[in-house]
Parts: C-alpha cells; sequence; structure tokens
C-alpha cells in the first residue's frame, strides 16, 4: 500500500489527508466528507451496473416515502439519469393515512422532487383501497399492522407503476433492510420469499420488476450522506412498527457492532446460495389472476382483496 | 465534565469522566451503529473529545416503518 495512504490512516486522517467525518469499521478505513461522498456515489453506481438494473428506455418509478433512504434514492437516481433523455424517472409517494406521521414526509418528498425537478404523485390507500390505514385496522382490530400496510403499498406501487407505463419500479431497501430480511425469512422457514430477494426481482407478469439500488449501502452511511448533501429527511418512527423485524435489527446492529462486516457477511452468503435456494423451491399454485381486482395472485383472492376489500 | 446533549428532540445534561463521543454513546447505551453524532453542527467521530461549550446533538438514523 501507499506509505502516504498508511501514514494517514495510523494518524487518523482520511487517505487523501483531511480530517475525517466518518470511520467504516469494516473497511477499518476514515473518510473525509469529499471522500466519503465519491466512495458512496460509486458504490450505488456499482450496483446499478454490476446487475444491469437499469436499461436503455426504461420508465422508473420510484417509490419515495420521505424517510432517508428513498429521498437519497430519487436524489442519486434523477442525479446519476439527469442527462439520460431515454430514461424517465417518476416519484410515488404512498399515502397509507397514519396520522401525525404521514403527512410531513409527503411534504418533504414533494420538496425534494420539485428541487431536483422529478414529476412526483401521491396515491393513496383511501382512494386506492377504499380506507386509511387508520380506519382499517380500527375496523378489522387487526394486530399484525405490517402486513396490513406492507401488502396495501406493494399492490398501490404495483399498480401505480402500471398505470404510469412503467417498466421498473425502484424501491429503497438498504444493506440493513436485506440483511434483516435474510434472518427474518431463515427463522421463520420461508424459502418461497428467501427466494424472492435480490437486486432485482424476476419479471413476472402482471408485476413490474422491483429492482434495490441501494441494497449494498448501510442505513447508517445513507443517513450521513443525506445529511452531508443537505437532502432533508424525516426520521420520525412507525407508530404501528411491531412484527419480528424490531427484534432482528437490534440483534443485527449488535452483532455490526461487536463485528463490523456482519451485514455484508449476511448479504454475501445469502446471494451465494440464493440460486439453490430458487431451485429447490416448488410453486404450489402457479400466478394467475385475482377473480375480485384481476391484479396478478397465486390464490383466487389475492391477499389485497382479503385484507382490504 | 458536564456535557449537553440532545438525543430524541430532548436536551439533557450528563457528567462524564472522560468526555468523548464514545464515552457519551456509552453511558447512555446507545448503539454507536444507530447513530451519528454533530458537535457544533459537525458530524463528528466517536474518537471526539467534547467540551461543556459544546453544542453535541445525537442523530438517531436507524428506525423502522
Amino acid at each position: 500500500m501507499n506509505p502516504t495512504l498508511v501514514k494517514n490512516r495510523k494518524a487518523g486522517l482520511c487517505r487523501c489527508g483531511k480530517q475525517p467525518v466518518y470511520f467504516r469499521r469494516y473497511e477499518g478505513l476514515y473518510y473525509c466528507k469529499g471522500c466519503f461522498i465519491k466512495s458512496f456515489e460509486k458504490k450505488f453506481k456499482k450496483t446499478l451496473s454490476k446487475y444491469r438494473l437499469v436499461n436503455h428506455g426504461d420508465v422508473i418509478v420510484c417509490g419515495v416515502s420521505g424517510g432517508k433512504d428513498s429521498s437519497v434514492l430519487i436524489y442519486l437516481m434523477s442525479k446519476v439519469f439527469e442527462k439520460r433523455k431515454d430514461i424517465k424517472i417518476i416519484a410515488v409517494t404512498v399515502d397509507e393515512g397514519i396520522s401525525g406521521y404521514r403527512k410531513e414526509t409527503i411534504d418533504l418528498s414533494r420538496k425534494l422532487c420539485k428541487s431536483i425537478n422529478v414529476e412526483h404523485r401521491v396515491y393513496s390507500f383511501k382512494e386506492s383501497l377504499g380506507s386509511s390505514l387508520d380506519d382499517q385496522l380500527k375496523k378489522t382490530k387487526a394486530k399484525d399492522y405490517c402486513t396490513y400496510c406492507g401488502v396495501g403499498r406493494r399492490y398501490i406501487l404495483n399498480k401505480a407503476s402500471k398505470d404510469l407505463k412503467a417498466t421498473k419500479l425502484c424501491l429503497g431497501h438498504n444493506l440493513d433492510d436485506e440483511s434483516q430480511s435474510v434472518i427474518m425469512n431463515y427463522m421463520r422457514g420461508d424459502l418461497l420469499r428467501a427466494g424472492r430477494m435480490g437486486s432485482a426481482t424476476k419479471v413476472l407478469k402482471g408485476f413490474i420488476q422491483r429492482i434495490k439500488p441501494l441494497r449494498l449501502l448501510p442505513e447508517k452511511e445513507i443517513a450521513l450522506y443525506a445529511i452531508l448533501k443537505g437532502i432533508k429527511f424525516s426520521t420520525k418512527e412507525c407508530p404501528y412498527i411491531s412484527g419480528l423485524r424490531p427484534d432482528v435489527r437490534n440483534f443485527i446492529n449488535y452483532m455490526e457492532n461487536k463485528h463490523p462486516g456482519t451485514r455484508y457477511a449476511i448479504l454475501e452468503n445469502y446471494d451465494k446460495i440464493v440460486p439453490k435456494i430458487k431451485e429447490s423451491v416448488q410453486y404450489k399454485n402457479p400466478l394467475s389472476n385475482c377473480v375480485k381486482c384481476k391484479e396478478p395472485s397465486s390464490q383466487k383472492v389475492c391477499k389485497t382483496c382479503e385484507l382490504w376489500k | 465534565m458536564k456535557i449537553k446533549y440532545t438525543f430524541q428532540d430532548r436536551e439533557k445534561t450528563i457528567e462524564l469522566e472522560k468526555p468523548t463521543v464514545k464515552s457519551l454513546l456509552e453511558k447512555l447505551e446507545i448503539n454507536p451503529e444507530t447513530v451519528l453524532v454533530s458537535r457544533n453542527k459537525e458530524i463528528v467521530l466517536s474518537s471526539q473529545k467534547l467540551d461543556s461549550k459544546d453544542l453535541v446533538e445525537i442523530i438517531q438514523v436507524i428506525s423502522g416503518g
């Protein structure tokens, strides 16, 4: 290694010799503001190119919630593809109707999209599914909040993407989310879901292909990037958060703190075995159309209609 | 040394023998993986020393939902 780099590292400086703002523990390297931003953007572009997530002529719908992940996602997508006239990017925000939570994030999304000149649309649970999440949970007295919300959000994002004639649905899932999902699927013994994960989902009739360019970037680094670039985001936590994920998240954070690189190790190992998982999974029912809403479903009635209609 | 800090929109004061970001987080039992810390509006490393006049903010960056 270059002796200057070694000297700077030993002195607790960035490789360029400047004062650092971040120590990337899993690499053992210090980063100043400029070098961190460069390194972060390089990783983002590398994920896009390595997995060929975007192709000529794509119309990309980005799910934007106003949180740090999706705000950084839409900012970078518009920055990377701003000169590509053949690629169109549209931001879509889903308003679940969660009082005291979603309004602020919708306003932030709207302002961000305006500042970067990206078309922004809002789709609400109330208009698309007939009821807000708050009202639906009150009505059904359901406790599995995240299931109701997740099913509704996926339905709306897929439908909005089709309405907007999108070829890709781009989501802000980060390294933390993905490593948590690997462990959660393992704990639940859910091979079917485990086989569906990855940087890009399989192209299935009726579904817009989902891509995840932030998949190899840790959540903490996404927040740091947003702060350093002056991207405003909401830090509010969803009041309905429940289920297995918070426990798995705390466990992985604990392990990452004790053993830096744990998250990458979880995902790298998963990526190595996923082809075998896909081979071994047998789909019980072929994909057809829901008898109620005509959207694709492996059941007679899709999960959205079962929970929401 | 007494250090003033803000966390989750609340301003508090804490007594630290060794006033650094690392000891602040340890005393508050906050996993450093879940936060960023700013001192006088600049993001700093966990080895950063703190002063009683500093404006310290612990920014929770890992949440859910």
